[in-house]
């Protein structure tokens, strides 16, 4: 049940980027407005949450601990954060950088195996939980922040080049997009600041810091502090537009090289998550 | 006759005479009151810039004779060399697809919308219910159309591709600051639409002050010297430039150093000029995105291409809407022939049946009930196959034949193909 709600939710978010991804292709009929990638996308995140609450369900712990279940909590927060602004933008082209986004991050959880949780790992209690939840929900943030600058840098550089096709008829304007930058960029500090925090308290109260590798502290930090000098130079608006897409971007694939090198260099216990 | 169209548009007539056959809304109820009150036709006049266009229903050749004779008296000239006359079926495709801009001199525009609209509300009592149906049914294809393609997206026109750009850039236009160098109908024209999307405080620079005064007062903004447009450039949101000058006037030296204050605002500067006000090496420049008229008219080319894509999909729409439409009408005209084919049964039942009662003078009135009943029964049962053929043909749109079968059957004389000629005219 749960592996086939996944796929459900999976299939979903495909078909909402596939549907976004239309009038990019040109059909005919192909530029028809309406509401089906909304739908789709509703769809998408509903069934994902209901894979979700199947795997507490079964399991009776939150879906935070252990790899898949995480990335798939991380999948579900871009998703709905993304569905979000679709819904309040009714701006579509979020969704053709998101949607590959969370249909990898479930790929990955999916390949990982949603598996009991490994012997010997620490304790589960409330610290962790926040500490994970608020880190998961600072890092969908992050992902916004690209799936925007994506888009910004893609419709700026059709602007410049004075190209009107699709990507000119499809895309959100470029003051849009800078905004939906800004506001998961200034959200997404405080949240993962409270992940950290959280994190520092889990580890001192009921954890040990004998039990956390320093790749784990680097990462966690380093993903804080590069949101935290984003988020300062938007706030003090010394970095907008393009350049801070260019900075979003870099920064988003900067904490996911970190965090997957992470990944495949550890094992066991101080695995992330 | 049934539905008839008599009419001139775009593609028949040249300017000249349509503006000479244009009747302003106002006075299009004294032109359907006249035409009704001669002619005993209902009718609904459409007139725009693009076409005029009656729309008739039940109408007879004196209608046609009154049409030509007002419009005449109008042209100084006979209309006939630019007029077209559809009927039926045709007439209700044409109009679903002039309410949906198909048949628009700008492909999908949405303005004939609303004037279909006001054509139709101008009409409300010179119109019957067929043609309420027909003019309700093609604001509804109209609105599909637009609704469930982008038939209508993006900008058709230069002024309308001007603030498309500047929406790519910023969203909502509401608040943001305006400069114009130079007049010109076109850079007014563009600059009135951004003024209507919420664009404020438009400064208007010209080398005489007092013709940019006046441009300002249009716009709503105030007039500046030239000197004074350079250091806009470092707060302004969209420049549009549209001077009379042999060379280009916006050049680094005067503007650089104001765009670099811009701490990475977007500029849009749109240059309408020809030849072009605005040196290339400024649009160069981070975060300057600046466009001339051939960017312009590349929207619009763009924009046409999307549109004409869309045709194929607001074809279906139309097809399907006039389908529905076709259904009430051609089942309207059934409903006529079968109440008369009943009546005739009817009305042979009952002197066939007074006949033989009179004959029958010793049955009681059980009995004569029973008799009757079954002269009813066996005409009901008679009628019942000839009565669904009708309505079947007729929601075909080919019950003609039919009809004409069922007058040499029954002996019904004229008058059934008569009524059904309204829908058979296909």
């Amino acid at each position: 049940m749960l592996t086939e709600l996944h796929l459900a939710a999976l299939t979903f978010y495909a078909l909402t980027g596939a549907l976004v991804a239309v009038p990019l292709l040109r059909l005919p009929g192909g530029t028809v407005r309406g509401r089906p990638a909304l739908a789709a996308a509703f769809a998408a995140v509903a069934l994902h949450f209901a894979a979700l609450l199947a795997y507490s369900r079964s399991t009776g712990t939150l879906p935070l601990s252990g790899m898949a279940p995480a990335l798939s909590s991380l999948g579900f927060l871009v998703g709905l954060l993304a569905f979000l602004v679709l819904w309040l933008t009714r701006e579509r082209a979020i969704a053709l950088v998101a949607a590959p986004l969370v249909v990898l991050l479930l790929v990955a959880a999916l390949g990982t195996g949603f598996g009991p949780t490994p012997p010997g790992a620490p304790a589960r209690g409330a610290w962790f939980v926040l500490h994970v939840g608020a880190s998961l929900l600072g890092l969908a943030l992050i992902a916004v922040a690209f799936a925007a600058s994506a888009l910004y840098l893609l419709q700026h550089r059709e602007l410049k080049a004075r190209r009107f096709g699709a990507i000119f008829q499809v895309f959100p304007p470029l003051e849009q997009l800078d905004r939906i930058n800004y506001i998961a960029l200034v959200l997404g500090f405080p949240t993962l600041t409270l992940g950290v925090v959280l994190g520092a308290g889990y580890v001192g109260l009921e954890v040990g810091m004998d039990r956390i590798g320093p790749a784990h502290l680097g990462v966690g930090l380093g993903a804080w502090a590069v949101l935290g000098a984003m988020a300062g130079l938007r706030l003090t608006g010394l970095l907008r537009g393009r350049r801070a897409a260019l900075g979003s971007i870099a920064g988003f694939a900067l904490i996911a090289a970190s965090y997957t090198t992470l990944v495949l260099l550890q094992h066991g216990f101080r695995r992330f998550l | 006759m049934g539905l008839t169209l008599v009419g001139l548009n775009h593609r028949t007539a040249p300017v000249e005479i349509r503006e000479r056959l244009y009747w302003p809304v106002a006075e299009v109820p004294g032109v359907l009151q006249k035409l009704t009150g001669v002619s005993g036709t209902y009718a609904v006049l459409l007139s725009t810039c693009n076409r005029t266009e009656f729309y008739l229903s039940e109408s007879h050749a004196q209608a046609l004779d009154v049409i030509s004779r007002q419009a005449g008296a109008r042209l100084g000239q006979s209309l006939d060399p630019y007029a077209y006359v559809l009927q039926e079926r045709d007439v209700a495709e044409h109009l679903f697809r002039v309410a949906a801009g198909m048949d628009s001199l700008v492909l999908g525009e949405s303005q004939v919308q609303g004037q279909v609209r006001e054509a139709w509300e101008a009409a409300q009592s010179s119109a019957d219910s067929v043609l309420h149906r027909l003019f309700q049914s093609a604001l509804r294809t109209g609105g599909r159309v637009r609704a469930e393609t982008a038939l209508g997206a993006g900008a058709a026109s230069v002024p309308s591709a001007s603030v498309e750009l500047a929406h790519k850039i910023f969203g909502d236009l509401s608040g943001r600051k305006a400069l114009v160098l130079g007049s010109g109908e076109m850079a007014e024209l563009a600059m009135g639409l951004l003024v209507s999307e919420g664009v404020r405080t438009v400064m208007v620079a010209h080398r005489h002050l007092e013709h940019a005064a006046q441009v300002a007062e249009k716009l709503g903004g105030r007039a500046v010297e030239y000197g004074e447009a350079w250091p806009m450039f470092a707060e302004v949101d969209i420049v549009m430039t549209s001077t009379a000058a042999p060379h280009a006037i916006v050049t680094m030296p005067h503007v650089g150093e104001a765009v670099a204050r811009r701490g990475g605002r977007p500029l849009c500067i749109l240059d309408i000029a020809v030849p072009r006000d605005v040196d290339p090496a400024v649009g160069r420049l981070d975060n300057v995105f600046l466009y001339d008229i051939d960017d312009l008219q590349g929207v619009v080319a763009a924009t046409i291409g999307i549109r004409r894509r869309e045709m194929p999909a607001a074809e279906r729409i139309v097809q399907q809407e006039l389908r529905h439409f076709w259904d009430w009408y051609g089942g309207r005209g059934a409903v006529d022939a079968i109440r008369q084919l009943r009546e005739h049964a009817e009305s042979l039942r009952a002197a066939e049946l007074e006949r033989a009662l009179r004959r029958l003078a010793h049955l009681d009135p059980a009995d004569r009930e029973r008799v009757e009943y079954l002269t009813r029964a066996l005409m009901n049962k008679f009628l019942h196959a000839p009565t669904l053929a009708l309505r079947a043909a007729a929601g075909n749109g080919n019950d003609r034949e039919l009809a004409e079968a069922i007058r040499r059957l029954f002996d019904l004389g004229e008058g059934l193909t008569q009524t059904e000629e309204g829908s058979n005219q296909q």
